[in-house]
């Protein structure tokens, strides 16, 4: 990979989009906003307002304006027939890849850099520190670089007429990571993952000192140890950012109809280090109100406690379910891969080894992070009566079956014939879920004596394991036991399903 | 040039009931460097598939495809230095000058920096769009954009060139001169790969043709060879000087000779003997007097023997 292999992809992209005569309206246009800002806001409104409205246009610019950019630039190439082209020329993988990465959004960046003269001028005036304003930059980078990998991911990966419901995705995701933030009862000590935090860097860095249940100014709590919140996001994106550049790097060049995210190894280091995040910010303890007095002088103070274990217990079991359900379903095989394991294997490839795939990956990495996880409840929490290693290891285990249910089901939904069979498998098992959930709920609204409903839990609604304490275990631990070996026995019926599907296509193949 | 073993495409028909189909079925093909060589077959027949398994762009289920000696598998990029590709439907941006495009894919080749600028205004001057050098391509009309197509395939002066349909929807004049233009690029000792619907012209240009038909490989061999082959009876005509009717009968008489029909071009017929046969017929019938004063072997066209192959009466 070198520069100026980066530099025909992205040269092109910015031939086209910065042909003079847009970049002449683009100027003037940023000019005027520029002049009308700068006027309006000094009188009566301070610079301070002014430096704000500059920054978060800049960040929703180049963020989101950018990434439909780069949402654009692979998936309208497959549509015109112009990226087979692009494909078969010298450049490598990852020189297309990066190509694309600051080519595709050039116009987003040249808007900012219109409007970063009015910024500038408004820093200034508002006293903010050079290096702050650096910082601010630096931030805006990397958070525009990472989430324009996100978004070259996406192109690649959607399929032709898919473009709305990219954007969307992105959408979502960029409003997801703007709700995110720390609060007294979170579950991390980090500041959320806003790429608008550049804008409120200024204040964070002003402010001195914190309250009881608040993070320092501007600093996150890495292992317990206070770190600025602005390195942490720095290192967080520029980290994403290789994950996904990883993605689409492995298969920008490749047929398309044997894409794969990630090798099953580097998926699960990616889960891993997701993991890793979330054991390394996790906050031990907690800020509740404490009710204080009675009657009249009734008050409520702040006091900090350590987290119970069951709490953490089902918060990391939670984050594990999210990041493991998203695992297997980038571990799913297509027909056209399975085609060549078939090919390569033999008899191997239809074998039950083969048709329980992907549990080996989900049930070896779920199981090895619950144990980290029990690990770290006994060594950093005193385990409160109930709690038990033997009932927090049982919890892993059902969730690890509940998921490798899912994605086995899923597997053979995969490898049915179809256009959209994996969207159809999702469609089903999202319907089976309503349906089970509305049998619990009427069972739990109009339930005689004879219907324990809070036994029905494990078999009809698996995500009861988050509520999961020491008294329904204790109330009902043959039930639960008697869901997890169902949820077990369905994985066996659909790997043998798999495993028949699995053999239809070896028959089917001509060679 | 290109080593095609054992290649097998195989994919999902897009209704269930139609269950897979074999794009490509173990398709063993060598092209010779320096070669024109034609690949015929009907729409549906894995021509497009072939070509695009040669370039890398999918994957085969099974086999082996090598260019100049590379696997392309296991080193595309390397491959692809030796590669032009023009697909058959296909599209350019529509926002850049001819100049930016196929400076834009000599640099996407690594040519050397210095032998870009050169090469680009070569290939403009070679495909005959100097008066468009800086016009938009979204301006240009079918045929120039077929020919700005070509060119981004050459620029890079790939040994191998592959052409899938590159005569579709030109005007006479333009399929007149893309024909001088692959002599021209044969002449400089480049390998061309090239399917095509017209089949006149694959005849006047090819030097090896290949049928494919359902994904298999029906036959394949230099031109003439391929021509001669299908043709298990020959169609021969004999003139005589003077008229004479007993030729019909003693025609019909000999080992081998079928369908004789006599007109006013000549008594024609079909033989299924060597030329050694044939010598000897003719020596028999010079010996019995008559006044032999031409014997033509009829040749059948491209087409012809396309669909002769095609419909299965050759073997």
């Amino acid at each position: 990979m070198t520069f100026a292999g980066i530099l025909p992809e992205a040269a092109r992209n910015a031939r086209i989009e910065l042909r003079p005569k847009r970049v002449l309206a683009s100027v003037v246009i940023c000019a005027v906003a520029s002049f009308t800002a700068y006027v309006y806001y000094r009188h009566p409104l301070s610079p301070r307002e002014l430096l704000d409205f500059f920054l978060y246009s800049q960040i929703t610019l180049l963020i989101l304006g950018g990434g439909i950019y780069c949402l654009q630039s692979i998936h309208r190439e497959k549509e015109l027939n112009t990226f087979d082209y692009q494909r078969i020329t010298r450049l490598t993988p990852l020189e297309l890849t990066l190509g694309k990465l600051f080519g595709a959004p050039c116009f987003a960046y040249f808007v900012v850099l219109c409007l970063a003269p009015i910024t500038i001028v408004a820093a200034y005036l508002s006293g903010v520190p050079v290096l702050t304003g650096l910082e601010i930059y630096l931030l805006l980078l990397t958070g525009a670089i990472a989430w324009h990998a996100l978004a070259l991911l996406i192109s690649l990966m959607a399929g032709r007429g898919t473009f709305a419901g990219g954007i969307i995705l992105l959408l979502i995701l960029f409003w997801m990571s703007c709700l995110s933030g720390w609060d007294s009862g979170g579950m991390l000590a980090l500041q959320g993952f806003s790429p608008y935090f550049a804008a409120q860097l200024p204040i964070a860095v002003a402010q001195p000192g914190h309250a009881l249940g608040e993070l320092p100014a501007g600093r996150d709590l890495l292992f317990g140890a206070a770190v600025p919140h602005g390195l942490v996001l720095v290192v967080l994106w520029m980290s994403l950012t290789a994950w996904f550049l990883l993605a689409v790097a492995r298969n920008i060049k490749r047929d398309p109809s044997v894409y794969e995210i990630y090798s099953p190894l580097q998926a699960f280091a990616f889960v891993l280090y997701l993991h890793l995040i979330v054991f390394a910010f996790y906050q031990w303890t907690r800020v509740y109100p404490l009710p204080v007095g009675s009657g009249s002088s009734l008050h409520y103070d702040l006091r900090e406690f350590a987290v119970a274990s069951m709490q953490a217990e089902h918060e990391f079991l939670g984050v594990s379910f999210l990041f493991f359900a998203v695992f297997a379903l980038v571990l799913l095989r297509n027909r056209e891969r399975v085609r060549h394991r078939i090919l390569k294997l033999g008899h191997g490839a239809v074998s039950w080894w083969s048709a329980v795939w992907p549990a080996p990956y989900l049930l070896g990495g779920i199981v090895a992070e619950g144990l980290v996880m029990v690990a770290l409840i006994r060594h950093k929490l005193h385990p409160e009566t109930g709690w038990s290693f033997g009932m927090a290891f049982f919890e892993v285990c059902f969730l690890a079956a509940w998921i490798v249910r899912d994605a086995i089901y899923l597997q053979w939904m995969r490898l049915r014939r179809g256009r959209r069979s994996l969207i159809g498998g999702l469609l089903y098992l999202i319907v089976f879920y309503v349906c089970t959930s509305a049998l619990w709920a009427t069972f739990a609204v109009h339930g005689s004596e004879s219907v324990n409903t809070a036994r029905l839990a494990p078999y009809l609604v698996p995500w009861a394991i988050f509520g999961f304490d020491f008294h329904g275990w204790v109330a009902s631990a043959k039930m639960w036991i008697g869901a997890l070996a169902v949820l077990g026995s369905e994985a066996l019926v659909f790997a043998a399903l798999q495993r028949a599907q699995l053999k239809r296509l070896r028959d089917s193949m001509t060679v | 040039m290109i080593h095609l073993e054992n290649i097998t495409k195989e994919y999902d028909a897009p209704s269930v009931s139609e269950g897979s189909i074999v794009a490509v079925r173990q398709l063993n093909l060598d092209v010779s460097a320096g070669e024109i060589f034609g690949l015929v077959g009907p729409n549906g027949a894995g021509k497009t598939t072939t070509l695009k398994l040669i370039c890398g762009l999918i994957a085969p289920t099974a086999g082996r495809v090598s260019v100049n000696g590379i696997d392309i598998a296991a080193r595309p990029e390397e491959a692809h230095k030796f590669i032009g590709y023009l697909a058959d439907f296909f599209s350019l941006y529509d926002d850049l000058t001819v100049w930016e495009y196929l400076e834009y894919f000599a640099r996407a080749y690594k040519m050397d920096r210095a032998a870009i600028r050169g090469r680009v205004d070569e290939v403009i001057r070679l495909v005959g769009l100097e008066p468009k050098r800086d016009a938009l391509i979204h301006g240009l009309s079918r045929g120039m954009k077929q020919r700005l197509g070509i060119g981004r395939a050459i620029v890079h002066d790939p040994l191998l060139l592959i052409l899938d349909e590159p005569a579709a929807g030109l005007d006479p004049k333009a399929r007149v001169e893309l024909k001088a233009l692959l002599r021209d690029l044969h002449a400089k000792g480049k390998t061309i790969f090239i399917t095509s619907h017209i089949l006149s012209d694959l005849e006047e240009v090819c030097t090896s043709v290949a049928v494919i038909e359902k994904g298999r490989l029906l036959r394949a061999g230099p031109l003439e060879e391929v021509m001669r082959d299908g043709r298990a009876i020959r169609r021969i005509r004999i003139r005589l000087a003077t008229a004479d009717e007993s030729i019909g009968p003693r025609l019909a008489a000999w080992p081998g000779v079928t369908d004789v029909r006599t007109g006013t071009t000549g008594t024609e017929f079909s033989f299924g003997g060597n030329d050694a046969e044939l010598a000897e017929l003719v020596r028999a019938l010079v010996g019995d007097g008559l006044p032999v004063c031409g014997v033509q072997e009829l040749s059948e066209n491209l087409e012809q023997l396309y669909m002769r192959i095609s419909s299965g009466e050759v073997s």
